[in-house]
């Protein structure tokens, strides 16, 4: 642990964004500007319950609405 | 709603539905992403754009509400493409970023605060980005990045517009 900061590669070397300059060009590519064909959105839908054991899941209510594709459990 | 925006000084019209906010309007109608939500209630500054060279929530600002007016956005303030302004690269020197996400919103806000005051404090500077919330740096680096970017302007003798409010680039030597 003692070792000698001239031999440092990156610790407290220059600290300038290289393969990150697309940021500050507002070129970040985040998950909300993803636009794929089809693409469906997802609702999360948390527990009613603060601890409790999940005994059996039924979707039918919810795949019989419109617009409802598909539910992950 | 027909409606004409002029953004980064393009003029666009678009078939606007009223009740759209601006931030979504540049979002979808013209695919400039670099406006960002982040609390879409105006609390966090991700979405902010320039409206007339002034900061604005464009989360709180219905699209049809900026027809008229002159919107900046983080991709008009290249010089060219490929290029980055004197502000963008200042924030890349000092590493004033991590996840990116506040960044647009911080860079506006700089620009704003640089057109209109030559010579910012530290003071000047936190005042000017406080309505820029970063979860990831802890603001060190992105002050340091806005007192370069002053201070190369300065050095450059940039033209900025006079104001009321700030000094003069003659006053400021």
């Amino acid at each position: 642990m003692s070792a000698d900061p001239a031999t440092f590669r990156f610790v407290s070397t220059n600290r300038r964004v290289r393969e990150d300059r697309r940021f500050v060009a507002g070129q970040g590519h985040y998950v909300a500007d993803v636009a794929l064909e089809g693409m469906l959105h997802v609702a999360v839908l948390p527990s009613q319950h603060p601890a409790a054991r999940i005994l059996s899941i039924d979707a039918s209510e919810a795949l019989a609405m419109p617009g409802v594709h598909y539910v992950l459990t | 709603m027909k409606v004409e925006l002029r953004v980064n000084g393009v003029s666009r019209s678009a078939d606007i539905e009223p009740r759209k906010t601006l931030l979504d309007a540049l979002r979808e109608n013209f695919l400039l992403n670099g406006a960002h939500a982040g609390c879409e209630h105006g609390v966090c500054g991700a979405c902010t754009v320039l409206v007339d060279g002034e900061p604005v929530r464009s989360c709180l600002m219905f699209a049809v509400q900026a027809d008229g007016y002159d919107i900046t956005t983080i991709e008009g303030l290249a010089p060219a493409p490929g290029e980055l302004s004197v502000i963008q690269d200042a924030f890349c020197e000092t590493h004033g970023l991590q996840c990116g996400y506040c960044t647009p919103g911080m860079i506006l806000s700089a620009h704003a605060l640089l057109q209109r005051n030559v010579t910012p404090t530290r003071e000047d500077i936190v005042e000017a980005i406080s309505g820029n919330i970063c979860r990831c740096t802890g603001y060190g680096q992105i002050v340091e990045a806005v007192q370069f970017a002053a201070e190369r302007l300065r050095l450059a003798n940039t033209p900025r517009p006079a104001g009321p409010a700030g000094k003069s680039i003659a006053e400021a030597k």
